[in-house]
């Protein structure tokens, strides 16, 4: 991510900044610093324009919902789910959580002591505000040109109840100045402030985070008690995920980031050298995190109706806890250039650059914690007790250099070539080893600008291109080349506390960059004047000298994490085809473009054992196979009948004997037909959860005043893993019973045997989706109109995200783009609608 | 201008943002000569050295790995399934140990352990320190790497023995061992115990190694070898078990080490009246008399969850009771006079009783290591009842339910309506802090206590056909404990008093396979005990519910697991290493 010339990231930017944004993904990325190898998004922001001062203010009010989510599931399903799994691991009838009256009352719903409480609508709502307004201004002379921005976001979480919000704050200011006919001088101010505060309990996937409270809420707690004082409890160790989401109730994880940034340039214009101009650019960033999180104790109930009893349920932590942290980075940024662009003779058009660039990066951080805190009521650090304090800070600081030179030639646009040769070093590497050398050549042949094309009027642009390029990577933490140790861990000798001192692993002296190389061809077409057009593109790309350690291949008994080395290698290929249509006919414009991608990876070689045993070395060995690939047993469908189990001419070794199967359970197939069902009976199952072939449609519109956009965006020929963790509505429908008997059941028999979850095919499904990513239609109001109000431009918009989808998922209820391995419980993907005015004056 | 200005800067501009220092390393070089450093250094490996907290790997995320307390007393006949052990011990419990292994592992950790301390073995002696202070680093260094060698031959059988710190350029048959054999590693375990004891003599800091620890050391160690020489078979051409005949050699050197550390001042906790509270303070009382060795925490810093894991309710995180002890197990207690504790199973369970009628008598023990129904608890008592019959005689079952005011449940369940098997442990529990709350502990665990070391005397005196000394020691434990004494002794009755001393402190699933009875004793279903209140008389109507962890997955041991698994991995790593039989 290179943003105005200097490595940066978006997001923290307001979309209204951006000018205009690049992917570089050939040869020619190289020129874009080290670790370009895998592509590099160029993005400008906008700059003062030599126009008279136009003001624009953009606003915009957005609802997001929910694409697609798992649903909870009522008290009558869930507690049938419960009555079934200890009925099915041959628990008695006595003990069993519910009786089968107790499920029919819940599905009945009419008794007030068998309720079913619909714990997501009481804690999310339907649809979470996001608010978004900017106001800039832009205009300039010969002299000076300028630009000024303020944007200020807010957005809601789905969360009803003191869910916590985000907002950040934008400002820029562009400056460009003529200064003298040969100097000019461009300053630039950045800044971005944003805040986050959300509740304690963590939105992300994954275990002890709100998700797992929502699926594990139990619906037969009512969600409020009659005594408003008193925290309903609804069967969790943390109370409920109302309580657990509430930042009044549970405390709060707050963060505020500043991202400044300030560079001048100066760009100087030799004399006496045509085409000659030297550049400085210095940019400094400083950015800073302040972190707090703020835990409260709480107490919960239960009701006794029939008592009017209530009754402690449990009580989380005993007092207040306050961890604050505060991070201080900075990166210096310099960049020194000689360019030199010329005609000869109208057709050698010559360029050559010179660059020196140096980043030098620090940073600081300071943490410090309490808890035993007196009240929960004061939520600063004092407050807290002395006797549990505890606090720590650090500091680090790295480096990178980098000298590049590039040369470029074209005659009369027919023909073109760029060579670039990178020097790159880093800090990160030793003495010796630091610098690495990457060349890269890059050549074009523009077909339409020959003469024999010249007559092909159809033909309106046709490129043929192919570049070699190469980059490096210095992705491994700071100082792997020094060995050491450092002070970590703690015992307890006497009565004091012993600070430990580990060995930081063994240091490789020998440690340098990662290499990537990449060999790119395409072809560019234009014809008819844009009826059709697009582009064919292909890619082969090495890694050399991944850093890995030997320790897959070194056994256990070696005792010391062994260094990182430059070991490993991997390939990456892949094509990419566009195609579309572009035209007007009369007030109708309209330009229509699909796209369809593949991709995959390989390794080369992988530092691993150097395995004898067959069936180990198929399943493990990694070096020469695609990155993704996945092993585990093959199934066939659910056990439908005890004879069937009986009947069965292997055992599951694994599990210690078919004994414990029942109907229900997953039938897993004895591949290698040795009548023994073990590791050796796995095989290559899906497809990889990443997606290899993408594709997308976009279409553009305009008539007369309105315009419209849409994305659609898709991808197949890849695998879900579909493991429902948690009890839902969707569990219910999908689940094995006794009633059914349907062997191709997703879930099969709850409290069913552990073979249930041995990694096989039997979750994974094929998966493909159709999405209407982004569609948005605009109306600008007649000019005649606007102008009498002294405005330039008034534009209505409405648009959405995620309007549609199409998968092969959405009988599941799960979302075709969900993050591995987490099924039931993530942030949704969201589905927004907006309604957006923008106006220039 | 600007070019030569260019030119000119650019080296040290290089230079300057090239050359950057690690804040926070510290090399080796000063680390040696420096006392602190060493002791820092040492102090890692202890709390590396996780398997002090009851046999916890440091496995797993960060509930499994907190958790992993639980799990050697979830894997033996102490304790039901429960909640937490769906994730470890359960599915190994039902027969599903196999060549992927997964439980109890202590592998790669100690080796990592071992290296650090081979690291400090062989360099601190050719620094400049103090000799004294060498001497007994170095023995520490050497009680730590022998301790870990014990943990890893009680599980795998033989392994690797690695007693200097490889480069990586070792020659490949160093870099790739093969396994020393189970006795070749007890032999290494007693005779480095042998050679650093009496340097040891000076450490007297709680907390680190003394002379008792690494006696204590020897003495367990001996004694499991003796009973895998006298019980235990030859397997893989010597790799696996010791010759018959050696037995005695190994019980004679732990009844010699346990008859020193009775030389060295240790005595057995003994001073509350009331037996069942001076019981239930030898693991409350820091620093008593009994303890030998210890892993210490302290509420602020070094936590571990024992306490939150186990105690009753009321509970934050909806948790405790997370170890249950099956009915059998509050059965394996005697009665104070000594008659067996085995409940006639149709008796009870015809007709009311009372707590007092049910229990009376019991041994002091029994109330000191578990707790059940109307147990006193902080001011109040735990209720286990589940179930209530009304003054009308109706019985009323579900939660919601009532009769005049007391509720058809008490507060005794985690989750929905799990109950456990009626007994959860109270030993360790610290009844009067807020671990139950504050999701910490701060007692002290005991890896050696002079209990144990008795225990270990009786056995080995017996083995050795001592039966008069072996007699007396377990009437010591016996006198102290509240029971009454015995008049004549044998294997079973040894074997009792170990289970019942030493309940939950860890040893039960290590006891059960050194005497080859697991096959036997962990296939065996346990029971619950479900107690029902009666309105009007407030005694209880009691109901035995057998197969408590489920017919389809009964607890079942097999043969090969009295050796873990090397695994796959460990042996597509290394193909010198040689699987256990069985996998």
């Amino acid at each position: 991510m290179i943003i105005d010339g200097v490595e940066g990231s978006l997001t923290n930017i307001d979309p209204i900044q951006i000018e205009s944004i690049s992917i570089l993904k050939d040869g020619a990325a190289s020129i874009y610093g080290a670790r370009a190898g895998n592509g590099v998004l160029l993005v400008t922001t906008k700059r003062g324009i030599e126009q008279k001062p136009t003001i624009t203010l953009n606003t915009s009010y957005t609802m997001q919902g929910v694409t697609n989510m798992v649903k909870t599931a009522s008290s009558g399903q869930m507690s049938q789910m419960y009555r079934e799994a200890h009925l099915n691991a041959g628990l008695p009838e006595d003990t069993a959580p519910f009786s089968a009256e107790d499920v029919e009352k819940y599905f009945a719903g009419n008794d007030p002591a068998y309720p079913s409480s619909d714990w997501y609508s009481f804690v999310f709502r339907d649809w979470a505000p996001l608010q978004n307004h900017n106001l800039s201004i832009r205009g300039g002379s010969e002299k000076i040109k300028y630009m000024g921005f303020f944007g200020y976001q807010n957005q809601g979480t789905m969360i009803r109840r003191n869910g916590g919000d985000y907002s950040r704050f934008n400002i820029q200011s562009n400056i460009d100045a003529k200064i003298t006919s040969r100097l000019s001088l461009s300053i630039d101010l950045f800044a971005a402030y944003e805040n986050r505060k959300f509740a304690g309990r963590p939105l992300s996937a994954g275990r002890s985070g709100a998700w797992q409270d929502l699926y594990g809420t139990r619906p037969w707690y009512p969600t409020t008690l009659p005594d408003p004082t008193k925290l309903a409890y609804g069967g969790l160790d943390v109370g409920s995920v109302a309580l657990s989401t509430n930042m009044d109730v549970w405390g709060y994880q707050l963060n505020r980031d500043k991202d400044l940034r300030g560079a001048i340039s100066l760009a100087y214009d030799v004399p006496f050298i045509e085409g000659l101009q030297a550049k400085a650019l210095v940019n400094y960033r400083d950015w800073q995190g302040y972190s707090k999180y703020f835990r409260k104790p709480y107490t919960f109930y239960t009701y006794n109706q029939a008592a009017d009893l209530y009754t402690q349920a449990g009580a989380i932590w005993s007092s207040a806890y306050d961890s604050e942290s505060v991070n201080f980075n900075g990166q210096l940024t310099q960049q020194y250039s000689l360019n030199y662009d010329r005609l000869f003779k109208g057709a050698h058009h010559v360029t050559a650059l010179v660059l020196f660039e140096s980043i030098d990066y620090t940073g600081n951080n300071l943490s410090a914690t309490r808890d035993g805190f007196l009240t929960p009521a004061i939520e600063q650090l004092f407050a807290g007790s002395a006797s549990s304090q505890t606090n720590s800070g650090s500091a680090s600081e790295t480096g990178r250099a980098s000298v590049i030179g590039r040369i470029n030639y074209g005659y009369k646009d027919k023909y073109l070539l760029e060579t670039i040769l990178r020097a790159d070093a880093s800090a990160k590497f030793p003495d010796g080893k630091r610098w690495g050398y990457f060349p890269s050549v890059s050549l074009g042949w523009v077909i339409s600008q020959e003469d024999f094309m010249k007559n092909m009027s159809a033909v309106d642009f046709l490129k043929l291109r192919g570049s070699y390029g190469s980059s490096g990577n210095d992705a491994v933490g700071n100082f792997q080349y020094l060995a050491g140790y450092n002070i970590s861990g703690m015992y307890i000798w006497g009565d004091r506390i012993v600070n430990g001192l580990s060995p930081t692993g063994m240091a490789n002296p020998l440690l340098t960059w990662e290499k990537m190389t990449i060999y790119n061809g395409g072809l560019d077409f234009s014809f008819l004047r844009r009826m059709v057009y697009g582009s064919l593109e292909a890619f082969y790309r090495m890694r050399d000298g991944i850093p890995a350690t030997r320790a897959a291949s070194i056994p256990s008994t070696f005792g010391a994490t062994t260094p990182i080395e430059n070991i490993n290698s991997l390939n990456d290929r892949g094509f990419e085809l566009s195609l579309g249509t572009a035209g007007n006919k009369g007030n109708f414009t309209y330009d229509i473009s699909a796209n369809i991608s593949w991709s995959r990876a390989k390794w080369d070689h992988y530092e691993e054992p150097e395995y004898t045993d067959p069936d180990q070395k198929r399943q493990s060995q990694r070096s020469g196979q695609w990155t993704d690939r996945n092993f585990g047993y093959v199934s066939d469908g659910l056990f439908t009948s005890q004879e069937e189990i009986n009947s069965l001419p292997y055992t599951y070794t694994a599990l210690g004997g078919n004994a414990s199967l029942r109907p229900g359970d997953v039938k897993y197939k004895d591949m290698n037909g040795d009548g023994v069902l073990d590791w050796k009976d796995q095989q290559e199952i899906g497809k990889g959860d990443m997606p290899h072939w993408f594709y997308g449609l976009t279409g553009f519109f305009a008539y007369r005043n309105f315009d419209f956009t849409a994305l659609f965006q898709g991808a197949f020929g890849y695998s879900t893993s579909i493991n429902f963790a948690y009890d839902s509505d969707t569990k219910y429908k999908l689940r094995w019973t006794e009633a059914s008997n349907d062997p191709q059941a997703l879930v099969p028999r709850l409290g069913g045997s552990s073979s249930n979850d041995w990694n096989s095919d039997y979750r994974i499904r094929n998966t493909f989706y159709l999405r209407l990513k982004n569609a948005s239609l605009g109306y600008t109001l007649p000019k005649q109109w606007t102008k009498k109000a002294g405005i330039e431009k008034l534009r209505l918009t409405v648009s959405s995200t995620n309007l549609f989808t199409l998968s092969s998922l959405s009988k599941y209820y799960i979302d075709p783009e969900v993050p591995g391995g987490n099924t039931d419980a993530y942030y949704p993907q969201q589905r927004t609608i907006s309604f957006g005015l923008n106006l220039s004056f | 201008m600007l070019t030569a200005g260019l030119l000119g800067c650019l080296p040290s501009c290089v230079d300057s943002v090239l050359d950057k220092k690690p804040l926070d390393i510290i090399s080796d070089d000063i680390v040696w000569d420096d006392p602190n450093l060493v002791d820092a250094y040492l102090a890692s490996q202890y709390a590396n050295t996780n398997i002090f907290e009851l046999e916890r790997s440091g496995d797993g995320e960060y509930w499994d790995n907190v958790g992993g307390i639980l799990n050697i007393g979830l894997i033996s006949d102490e304790s039901g399934n429960t909640a937490w052990s769906v994730t470890n011990p359960f599915r190994y419990k039902t027969g599903g140990l196999n060549i992927s292994g997964g439980l109890l592992e202590w592998w790669e950790r100690p080796y990592a352990i071992i290296r650090n301390l081979n690291v400090l073995i062989e360099k601190l002696p050719e620094s400049s320190g103090e000799p004294d202070f060498i001497a007994s680093r170095v023995s520490e260094a050497r009680f730590l790497r022998a301790f870990n060698y014990f943990a890893m031959v009680k599980r795998y059988g033989g392994v690797p023995l690695m007693t200097k710190a490889l480069p990586l350029d070792a020659p490949r048959e160093e870099l790739y061992p093969t396994r020393n054999s189970e006795q070749e590693i007890y032999d290494f375990v007693i005779s480095e115990v042998d050679a650093i004891e009496e340097a040891l003599k000076g450490t007297t800091e709680f907390g680190r190694s003394t002379q008792g620890a690494a006696l204590a050391l020897k003495c367990r160690a001996a004694l499991y070898a003796g009973s895998i020489a006298r019980f235990g078979t030859v397997q893989l051409n010597g790799l696996l078990g010791i010759p018959q005949a050696q037995a005695s050699t190994y019980y004679q050197k732990a009844y010699d080490a346990a008859k020193k550390i009775g030389e060295c001042g240790y005595a057995l906790y003994n001073a509350d009246e009331d037996k069942a509270v001076n019981f239930r303070n030898i693991f409350l009382k820091k620093r008593n008399s009994e303890i030998i060795f210890v892993e210490q925490h302290d509420y602020n810093q070094n936590v571990w969850r024992w306490g939150f894991f186990n105690c009753p309710k009321p509970h934050g995180y909806d948790a405790g009771m997370s170890t249950v002890p099956y009915l059998e197990m509050a059965e394996e207690f005697e009665y104070a006079d000594g008659r067996p504790g085995t409940l006639d199973r149709n008796a009870i369970q015809q007709g009311l009783w009372s707590m007092e009628e049910l229990w009376g008598g019991k041994e002091p023990r029994f109330f000191a290591t578990l707790y059940t129904n109307e147990t006193p608890w902080k001011g109040g008592y735990v209720d286990f009842h589940h179930g209530l019959i009304g003054g009308d005689g109706v019985l009323y079952e579900d939660k919601q339910q009532a009769w005049n005011g007391t509720p058809a449940w008490g507060n005794q369940y985690t989750g929905e309506n799990n109950f456990g098997t009626g007994f959860g442990v109270l030993k360790l529990l610290e009844e009067s802090s807020t671990e139950n709350i504050d999701e910490r502990s701060g007692t002290d665990c005991i890896v050696f206590r002079y209990g144990e070391v008795l225990l270990n005397l009786a056995e080995a005196a017996f083995e050795l056909d001592r039966i008069g000394e072996a007699l007396e020691a377990v009437n010591q434990i016996r006198d102290r404990a509240g029971v009454a004494r015995r008049t004549s002794i044998d294997r079973d009755a040894i074997r009792h008093e170990r289970k019942v001393e030493l309940a939950y402190e860890g040893h039960r699933y290590w006891d059960v396979r050194r005497w080859r009875i697991a096959v036997s004793e962990l296939s065996k279903p346990g029971s619950a005990l479900r107690y029902i209140l009666d309105y009007n008389t407030r005694k209880y109507k009691l109901q035995v519910l057998p197969d408590y962890d489920g017919t389809t997955t009964p607890p079942r041991f097999y043969e090969q697991n009295y050796y873990l698994p090397i695994t796959l991995t460990r042996t597509g790593a290394n193909p010198n290493l040689v699987e256990n039989p069985g996998y």
